[in-house]
Parts: C-alpha cells; structure tokens; sequence
C-alpha cells in the first residue's frame, strides 16, 4: 500500500515510518503541515493517507480540514486521522459526507502495531476505524430513544460494529462465540426498528442510528 | 489614616498622661516627612512636653492654613463685597442697579470659579500634598472652555463641589484664621499698654477711651483665646482637611466605583492570567512529553513486535515498559483534558463537554441547548465546573448515573449536574467543590448544590454571560 503521512512532529512521524514500513507498506511521501500533504496527495495519488490533526501554521485542526478536502477531492483515498485527542466534533465533520475510507483514531494506538495496521487496512479497504473513545463521546449525547433497550452486551456489540469491526473480531474481542455474535446483532437490528433487507445496508444504518444520536 | 503624615498626639493620651493607659502617641517614623519638619521621635512625657509639642503643631498647622491664604484671597474678598451689598440692600432699600450689579457679580465670580476650579484645585492638591501629606485624588471634569462641555459643567457634580469649596469653605476658613491673628494681635497690643495705663501713665486713656476694667475683661477673654489658639488653629486645619477631602477630590460614591472598576478589571486579568497558564502548559505538554511518550511507546510496540529472539525475562520486561507507558500517556492525557481541552477554543463549549462526559467512569448523559455566543472566560468556568462535578460524582457519589445539562436562559448560562448516588455532598467539606465555587463567583457566578444524605445530589452552576 502506497501512504502520505503528514504530521509536524518528526519524531512521530519517524516512527509511524518505521511502522509501517515493519507491515510492509511503502510511505510515499512525509510531510508537516496541510498544504503541504495536498500537494503531495495530488502529486502521488496514494491509496491511504496518515494525517495528524494538530498542525502548523494555527496548530488548530488543520488535519481534519485537510482530510476532508481530500476526502472531497479524491474519494478513492482512504485517510487515518491520528491525533493525542479525538473529539466526536471532529468525528462528525469526518463522517459528514460517507462513512467509508474514514479512521480516526489515537495516536496511542499506533503504538499496538498489529491493531493499528489492521485497522489503516481496513480503512484502505473501505471501511471505518473510529477510537473506542469517539463512540464512548457520541455516546454521552445520546437523547431518550431506542438505544437505551439496548442490553449492556447488545451495546458493546453494537459499539464495536461502530468502530467498524467484522463479527469476526467483535466475536474475538468479546470473547463469545461468532452465532452469540449474530444473535446480539439481530437483537440490535429488532431493537432499532430495522426491517430484514441487505444485511450490511441493515449494519451500517444501525451504526448511523448510534452515531447520530 | 489617610495621609496623616503627621505624628498624632490625641487629646486623650495628653489627658491620660498622669494616668496608666496611654494611647501610642507617635506614628512610626516612616510618616513623618525628613524634609519638610524633624519632629521628635519618642513619646512626649511631661506637661511641657506635650504643650511644646502641640504648639509647634499648631505653628505648622498656622503656617499650612497661612498658604492657604493667597488662593482664598479674590474669593474672600468677593464674599465680603457680596455681604457688604446684601447689607446696603437690606437697609437702605434696594436700589435696581445695585441688586443687578450684586446678581452680575455672583454670576461672573461663579463662572470664573467654573472655568478655573480646576487649576485651583490643582494648587490645593499640591498644598495638602506638600504641607499636610493628604493626597486628593485627582478627578477628571469637564473644561468649560471646551466646545459642548458647556451641559457637562452645569452637571458636572464634582465641579460644583470644587467650587463650594473655593468660594465657600476656603474663604470662611480664611477668615477665621484672619479674625484669630486679630485677635491674637489685639492682645498682645493690649497686655503690653495695659500695664502702662495700671502704673498711671496717662497717654493710654486719652487715646483709647476706654474703662480700664474693661480693657482688664477684654484682656482676660482674648486671653483665654489666646491659651486656646493651638487648639484652634488645628481645629481650623483639620477643618480644612475635612472640606478639602470631601469637596475637592472624588465623592465616595466615585471612589468605590472606582475601586470596583479596577477590582473588576484585576480579578478578570488574573483570570485572564490562569487560563493563559493552562493553555500554555497544556500545549507544552502536547508538543513535549505527550510526543516523547508517544514515540516511547511506538519504539516499544516495535520492540515488542520485531524481537523474536530475545529471551522471554526481556520481553516480558518489554510487554511490561510497552503497558506502562500506554497507561502514562493516557494519564497525561486526562490531565490535560482537565486543564484546558484545546478544542474548548476550536469549537466551544458544546464540543469539549463531550470529552469531559465520555471520559467519567460514572456514565453520563449529556445535554447542551443552544447557547449562543460565549466570552472565552465563561466557556472557560462553564467547562471547569462541568469537569470538576464529575470528577466529584466519580470520586464521592457512588452513583450509577448522572447527567450534565447546559441551557441558555436569556443572559444566564445554567449548568445543571446531578447524579443518583449518595448524597451528602457540601461545597465547605470537599476541596474539589470548594475551588468550584471560587472559579464560579471569579465571573460574578452563583453555585448552588443540594445534596441531601441518600442523595440524590444536583449542582447547579448559574453564569452570567450578558455583553
């Protein structure tokens, strides 16, 4: 996989060099502040990029406006959003057009290599990665609605499918089996009110429910 | 206290003197003024002593009234031809021109006062200053010989107030003064001739005229005056102190407005200044310790991964380091949560709460309402006393459940957060809510918090947020 990475500390971004580097994966070019990653995403047209959010020249949130402009401009890109703090206002701005080739994530959570790595390949490939504590954020603002029948197991499923995860891991993560997986979902599903169609149409539109809350 | 430069001898220790108590008659040495007059240092013992000492305090206080004099003098003269006038008037009729002429003259010497008050008040700032160690503060007035100030004159309550004083108050100080030098004057003349007329010696009678008993009255009553005259010139002085300080410099009223106004401004600089600091340490933090732990842990976690033929004692010590410094980076990163969030400043205070919330082990439902336009300073306690309460209802409350609600209600932000656990919570008890009250009146805000034993517990925070 081809990657941009842009963040302004080199010490950071050596080592996510190093990281990716170990997975096999080919940074294309580094970079240390918004501009400077566009023209760089222009010119090598890679398959993901890694953007820190807090970035010269206002140390604001230039890295959010930066991903969603290439979200924007090339819509085959994927981008991980790294930062030392998430914030669901910048999740939401995030996902405002799609959910798909969207991360967000801690940058803590570079330093579990294996999840960290397979969570930029799912991103590459389509999906979602959003930190554990974005969903625990969305989650406070939650109004009175369906969500609260949900059974405290039902939620963490049902958490974990926001963060994007398959049954597969979810089943890891909780330590239950795939079909106790698949039970909890179509709970979910009942719980919410979504009628049996497509089964990842039903998926998605249940994590939507839970992060528009 | 006030600019009483001078050491302070009170009626009551020179009365007590025979007696065991005995009120501290001297000011520290750092009151009196080395350059203008040496006074003794030390307390005055004897009768002689203490009359020594009030004379030459009224010597200063006669020279301080004397300095007075010259910027008295048009205005005392005015008062004389204005009573001499309304005298004539009185007697003789009032003939028009006279009452026009008198009319014209209040007007003129009114308008000039007006227009020169504050030089004159200028003069007397620098005689109190300089004689007496009182500052008047100085008062901004409008001019009238400015264009347009001419309504603000008329108004102007501290104008008038000046001018009460050099027309009014100055002069009649002045003219006491005047009559007690006469006075002094006319004894001194009397006690030298009488003796002369007692012994005989003719020429007196002739020229006076009057009954040497009676000049012996006169004598023993001016006399007396003249016994007392110490105590009346500083009666005088102190009279002119007390009609300076209330005529010439600001009304009270003016001073505690003022006083406010700078305590406002102080307290919202020091605030201004704390939540300065905390921005500053919090990106500190970010672009020093929080990186290097960062990059720790990323060196670690590729340890961790790459190592295969390290011994299983090293790895562990690896795995261990790797978990540690994960849990420090998340440390760190609460605390500066904590601190101040730098998306407080980004996106406000609706989008900073949600970290707050998520982050309380207790779960918690959170709510904002419009709020519209916040100052940073109120974003900033807002924020606080949200994460403080949690941080309390975490540490204290053994709750379940809480909930944090945010509302606008016209020009008050309320901040309600309540929680289902114990109860029994008191703002004089628990530090946290303590510095919450604090941080909360530092904007003119109210906390309120009832906990009853059993709970449940709810703090409501009430802001003020007008422009």
């Amino acid at each position: 996989m081809r990657v941009v990475i842009a963040d302004d500390s080199v010490l950071i971004r050596a080592g996510v060099v190093r990281v990716l580097e170990i997975a096999g994966h080919e940074v294309v070019a580094e970079t240390g502040d918004g501009t400077a990653l566009l023209a760089a995403v222009a010119e090598h047209r890679p398959d993901a990029v890694i953007v820190d959010v807090r970035m010269p020249p206002t140390f604001k949130d230039e890295g959010i406006a930066a991903a969603v402009e290439i979200r924007d401009r090339w819509p085959g890109t994927a981008v991980l959003v790294l930062s030392q703090f998430v914030e669901e206002r910048y999740a939401t701005d995030l996902l405002a057009r799609d959910t798909s080739r969207i991360g967000y994530l801690l940058k803590d959570r570079v330093a579990d290599l294996d999840s960290f790595i397979e969570a930029l390949e799912r991103v590459a490939a389509g999906g979602t990665a959003l930190d554990p504590e974005v969903v625990a954020q969305l989650l406070v603002r939650r109004p009175a609605d369906p969500l609260d029948r949900l059974t405290p197991r039902e939620r963490d499923v049902l958490e974990l499918m926001a963060e994007g995860r398959a049954n597969t891991a979810i089943a890891e993560r909780l330590r239950v089996s795939e079909s106790a997986v698949g039970k909890h979902i179509n709970n979910i599903f009942m719980k919410l009110d979504l009628q049996p169609d497509d089964q990842g149409h039903r998926r998605v539109l249940a994590v939507l429910r839970y992060l528009a809350a | 206290m006030l600019g009483t430069r001078r050491p302070k001898i009170s009626s009551a220790a020179w009365r007590s003197e025979g007696g065991a108590s005995t009120t501290p008659a001297v000011r520290p040495a750092a009151w009196t003024a080395p350059d203008q007059r040496q006074y003794r240092e030390g307390v005055p013992t004897t009768r002689r002593e203490l009359r020594r000492a009030r004379s030459a305090d009224a010597g200063w206080d006669a020279m301080f009234l004397t300095s007075g004099l010259p910027l008295w003098v048009i205005t005392m003269a005015a008062l004389l031809v204005w009573s001499q006038s309304l005298h004539t008037i009185q007697h003789a009729g009032a003939g028009a021109g006279t009452v026009v002429r008198l009319m014209l003259s209040v007007i003129v010497v009114i308008a000039g006062l007006l227009l020169l008050a504050p030089v004159l008040t200028g003069w007397q700032r620098r005689r109190f200053q300089g004689f007496r160690g009182i500052e008047i503060r100085e008062i901004q007035t409008p001019r009238l010989y400015r264009r347009g100030q001419f309504r603000l004159v008329l108004r102007s309550e501290a104008l008038w107030r000046q001018v009460l004083y050099h027309l009014i108050a100055g002069p009649l100080i002045g003219m006491a003064l005047a009559l007690l030098a006469l006075m002094a004057a006319i004894t001194v003349f009397v006690a030298v001739k009488l003796p002369a007329h007692a012994l005989g010696m003719g020429q007196y009678h002739r020229v006076y005229g009057e009954k040497f008993w009676g000049q012996v009255a006169y004598l023993l009553l001016s006399g007396t005056a003249v016994v007392f005259m110490p105590r009346l010139i500083r009666a005088l002085a102190r009279a002119d102190d007390f009609a300076a300080r209330r005529l010439l410099g600001p009304s009270e009223t003016l001073v505690l407005a003022r006083r406010v106004q700078t305590l406002a401004d102080s307290r919202a600089a020091a605030v201004e200044a704390a939540d300065g600091e905390r921005r500053r340490i919090e990106r500190d933090l970010h672009d020093g310790a929080q990186q290097r732990l960062m990059s720790l842990a990323l060196h670690l976690g590729i340890a961790r991964k790459t190592l295969t033929d390290v011994p299983p004692e090293a790895m562990s010590v690896i795995v261990d380091a790797h978990e540690q410094v994960k849990e420090a980076m998340a440390e760190i990163r609460n605390l500066v949560r904590g601190l101040h969030p730098a998306v407080l400043d980004d996106r406000g205070l609706d989008a900073a709460l949600s970290g707050v919330a998520a982050r309380s082990a207790v779960p918690v439902r959170l709510t904002v309402g419009a709020t519209g336009a916040l100052s940073a300073s109120v974003e900033t306690v807002a924020y606080f006393v949200v994460s403080e309460a949690l941080a309390n209802v975490v540490k204290h409350s053994r709750a379940s459940q809480a909930s944090v609600e945010v509302t606008r209600q016209e020009d008050r932000l309320l901040i309600r957060v309540a929680d289902d656990g114990i109860g029994g919570a008191d703002t004089r008890s628990g530090t946290g809510l303590t510095g919450l009250a604090h941080r909360v009146a530092s904007v003119d805000g109210r906390l309120r918090l009832t906990s009853p034993s059993g709970g449940p517990t709810v703090l409501t925070a009430e802001l003020p947020c007008g422009v």
